[in-house]
C-alpha cells in the first residue's frame, strides 16, 4: 500500500516536472525549402536536419536557456523554389505561427524576404548562394555553410592540377541562384585560364535537354558544369548529353547530391564527374545523422543535411548565450562568440564574410571534392 | 546540327501530339477543358514506376497496363464527376483543376514528393544522317507514331469512333440518329485519359517522375491545342509539329526561355489574327 502511494507520488513529480519544462515558451524554428519537384532532396534533408537536431534536444528535456528549459518546435512549409511561395511561407511563419528563427533554402526566396528578415529581426538562416544575400547592411540575415564564391577558386584550382581539359560550358537554372552561380563561374574560369566556350540558362521545370545538348556540342567543350542544377536534373541531363555524343568531363560546382544524379544519369554515364560535398558520406558524424534521415524517408539523404543539423547546433548555443530565446538582436550578436565550434563530422565552423560581403554574417564550413567512381561519390581532395 | 535539331524536334512533337490529341478530343466531345489531363500522364507514369521499375513487369506489358489503368480512371472521372457539366466550360474547368490537385496530393502521399528514376529499358544511340538518336527515345517515337496510326483508324472507321465525331459536330443530330451520348463522353474520356497515360508510361525511363511532372506536359498540349484550334484532331497534329520543332529550332540557336517566350507569341499571333486556331471550326 505504502510502495503504491509513493508510487504514485513519484509519477506526479516527474508529471510535474515535465509539465514546467514544456511550460516554458517553445523556441519555433521556420524552414521554408523546396520540399518537392527538383530541389526536394535539398529541401527534405534541410527540414529533417533541423527536425533531428529539435529532436536530440527535446529529448534531453528542452534547451535550457537562462535556468528555464524550452521545447524546441520546427515548422516547414515547402516554396517549391519559388519566390512567390517562400513570401507566403515567411509571412506565415512569421506572422501566424510566432517563429523568430527562420531558415529560407533558395535564393530567390531568400532576397525576397530579405528586408522583412531585417524589419522583424527574425533571425534568417540562409543556404543561398546568392551573393546579395547578405551585405555590410545586414544585421539578421546568416549565410550557414560556404558557398561558391567561397570554394569555387579552390575548386578551379585542384581542377586544373588534376585535369588538362580548358573548354568549358556554363550551364545553370534561369533564376536567382543560376545567374548568380553563372557570372561567379564565367568570371573564376576565366581568370584561372579556362576558356568558356558557351553559357546557357535552361527554364528549371525543362525535362528536355536534347535542343540543348545540341547547342553546347557544337561549341565542342571538354567540361560542361551543371552549376546550380538540382540533383534530379542534372542526372537527366548528364544521361540526355551522353545520349547525344557527348564524351568529355562533367563538373557540378554548385550544390551537391551525386546519389540523385547517379540515379539519373546511370553509373556509367555519371562516371568522373567531379562535384562538391558538404560532408564526407563516410564520416561517423555524418553516417549518424544519415541514418537518422534514412528512418524517416528510407533513403539517403542529400549531404547539405550536415549544414543544417550544425547551424541548428550553432543557434542553440546562440540562443542559450544570449539568455532570452525572444531577445533576437541579443542572439544575432552571440553568433560571434559561439563560433568557431565543431561539425558533427569533425572540422571547425568559423564565422566570417566581412572581406567578400561586408560583414561577417557567413558560417564558413568544410567543404570536400568529390568524384563519381562506379556510381559512388569518392572523396578526392577538400576545397578550401 | 540541322539533322539533330529536325530529328530533337519530331520527338519532342509526337509527345506533345499525344497529349494534345487526347485534351483535344474532351473539348471537342464534352465542351470541358480538361486540366487534369498531366495528372493522367503522371499517373501513368507512376504505374509505370510500379510495374516495370519495382515489379520488373516487361516493358511492354507495363506501358499498355499504365495506359489502360489511366483510361479506366478516366472513364470512372467522366462518370462520377464530368458527366453532370457536360457543356458547362467554367464548372468543367474548376472540376479538372480540383481533380489534378487530388490526383497530385494522392500520389505526393503515396510516393513522396522526391523525383525518381526508371530504369531504362533500351539504352545506346543510332544514327541518322549527323543526328544521333537515342534508342530510348526511338522506342517511344515509335510507339507514339504506332498509337496515332491506331487513333486515326479508329476514329475514322469504328463505330464508336465516327459517333464520337459526330457528336463533337452536332450532339442533338447526333442523339437523333440513335447515338447515345452518354456511352461517347464516357469512351472519349477514357481515350483520352489512355492516351496521356500511354505518353506518361513510355515517357517515365527518359525523364524522372514525381507528383508534379505532368505540369509542364499540360501546359505544351494546352500551347498545341490553342495553337491548332481547340477541339480540332488534324490542329492538334499540326500544332504540336508547330511546337515541338519551333522550340528545338529556337532552344537550339538561342535558349529555352526564348523559345518558350516564341511559343507563346505564335498562340498569340493565333488567337489575334485566327482566333479559332490553325484548323479549329467556329463556336458550335
Amino acid at each position: 500500500m505504502r510502495y503504491r502511494t509513493v508510487l504514485r507520488s513519484a509519477i506526479v513529480a516527474l508529471g510535474l516536472c515535465v509539465m514546467q519544462a514544456w511550460a516554458a515558451e517553445p523556441i519555433k524554428i521556420g524552414v521554408i525549402a523546396a520540399t518537392t519537384g527538383g530541389g526536394a532532396p535539398w529541401g527534405l534533408a534541410a527540414v529533417q536536419a533541423v527536425k533531428i537536431k529539435a529532436n536530440e534536444v527535446n529529448a534531453q528535456g528542452g534547451l535550457d536557456v537562462d535556468g528555464e528549459r524550452h521545447k524546441v518546435e520546427v515548422i516547414a512549409y515547402d516554396d517549391k523554389y519559388r519566390a512567390a511561395d517562400a513570401v507566403s511561407a515567411y509571412n506565415r511563419l512569421v506572422r501566424q505561427d510566432g517563429v523568430k528563427y527562420v531558415y529560407i533554402m533558395g535564393s530567390s526566396g531568400t532576397l525576397a524576404v530579405k528586408n522583412q528578415v531585417e524589419d522583424d529581426q527574425v533571425i534568417g538562416l540562409t543556404t543561398s548562394f546568392s551573393g546579395k544575400a547578405i551585405d555590410a547592411d545586414t544585421k539578421f540575415m546568416f549565410r550557414v555553410f560556404s558557398i561558391s564564391a567561397n570554394y569555387i577558386p579552390s575548386l578551379i584550382d585542384w581542377l586544373k592540377e588534376h585535369y588538362k581539359e580548358r573548354r568549358v560550358f556554363l550551364a545553370n537554372p534561369n533564376d536567382e541562384t543560376g545567374w548568380d552561380q553563372d557570372q561567379l563561374t564565367a568570371r573564376l574560369f576565366k581568370e584561372r585560364g579556362y576558356e568558356v566556350v558557351g553559357r546557357d540558362l535552361y527554364e528549371r521545370n525543362q525535362k528536355d535537354f536534347q535542343p540543348l545538348f545540341t547547342k553546347i556540342m557544337a561549341t565542342n567543350p571538354e567540361i560542361i558544369d551543371l552549376g546550380s542544377t538540382s540533383p534530379a536534373t542534372a542526372g537527366i541531363m548528364i544521361r540526355q548529353a551522353r545520349d547525344i555524343g557527348f564524351k568529355g568531363r562533367f563538373l557540378k560546382t554548385g550544390g551537391s547530391g551525386p546519389r540523385d544524379i547517379v540515379a539519373g544519369a546511370g553509373k556509367e554515364a555519371a562516371e568522373g564527374m567531379i562535384s562538391t560535398l558538404y560532408a564526407d558520406p563516410n564520416n561517423a558524424g555524418y553516417r549518424r545523422l544519415a541514418n537518422e534521415y534514412k528512418k524517416v524517408y528510407g533513403q539517403e539523404p542529400n549531404e547539405i543535411l550536415i549544414a543544417y543539423y550544425d547551424a541548428t547546433s550553432i543557434l542553440m548555443r546562440a540562443i542559450q548565450k544570449a539568455g532570452d530565446i525572444n531577445d533576437t538582436a541579443k542572439v544575432a550578436q552571440s553568433f560571434a562568440s559561439v563560433l568557431p565550434m565543431d561539425s558533427a563530422q569533425g572540422g571547425s565552423i568559423t564565422l566570417g564574410g566581412k572581406q567578400m560581403w561586408g560583414v561577417d554574417n557567413q558560417f564558413l564550413t568544410p567543404m570536400y571534392i568529390a568524384a563519381i567512381k562506379d556510381g559512388e561519390a569518392v572523396v578526392v581532395g577538400k576545397a578550401k | 546540327m540541322i539533322e539533330q535539331i529536325i530529328v530533337n524536334g519530331i520527338l519532342a512533337s509526337l509527345i506533345y501530339i499525344l497529349m494534345a490529341l487526347g485534351f483535344t478530343l474532351i473539348f471537342g466531345i464534352m465542351r470541358i477543358v480538361n486540366f487534369a489531363h498531366g495528372e493522367f500522364y503522371m499517373i501513368g507514369a507512376m504505374v509505370m514506376l510500379m510495374l516495370f521499375g519495382s515489379m520488373g513487369l516487361p516493358y511492354f506489358l507495363a506501358v499498355l497496363l499504365a495506359g489502360l489503368l489511366g483510361g479506366l480512371l478516366g472513364v470512372v472521372a467522366e462518370r462520377l464527376l464530368f458527366r453532370p457539366l457536360v457543356g458547362d466550360e467554367l464548372a468543367g474547368m474548376i472540376m479538372s483543376l480540383a481533380i489534378g490537385i487530388i490526383l497530385q496530393s494522392a500520389i505526393l502521399l503515396t510516393f513522396g514528393p522526391a523525383e525518381q528514376s526508371v530504369t531504362r529499358p533500351f539504352s545506346g544511340t543510332w544514327h541518322l544522317f549527323s543526328a544521333a538518336v537515342p534508342w530510348d527515345r526511338t522506342v517511344v517515337a515509335i510507339c507514339a507514331l504506332l498509337i496515332l496510326v491506331i487513333f486515326y483508324l479508329f476514329m475514322k472507321y469504328a463505330r464508336l469512333g465516327l459517333a464520337m465525331q459526330a457528336v463533337a459536330q452536332d450532339p442533338e443530330t447526333a442523339s437523333l440518329v440513335g447515338i447515345e451520348p452518354g456511352t461517347v463522353y464516357a469512351s472519349a474520356f477514357g481515350l483520352a485519359c489512355l492516351m496521356a497515360g500511354l505518353a506518361g508510361a513510355l515517357m517515365a525511363p527518359v525523364y524522372t517522375v514525381g507528383p508534379y511532372m505532368g505540369e509542364l506536359p499540360m501546359l505544351k498540349a494546352f500551347v498545341v491545342v490553342i495553337l491548332g484550334g481547340l477541339g480540332s484532331l488534324p490542329g492538334a497534329v499540326l500544332g504540336g509539329l508547330l511546337i515541338g520543332l519551333s522550340e528545338s529550332v529556337v532552344t537550339t540557336l538561342f535558349s529555352s526561355t526564348i523559345a518558350l517566350i516564341v511559343s507563346f507569341v505564335l498562340v498569340l499571333m493565333i488567337v489575334v489574327v485566327r482566333p479559332t486556331g490553325l484548323l479549329g471550326r467556329g463556336a458550335r
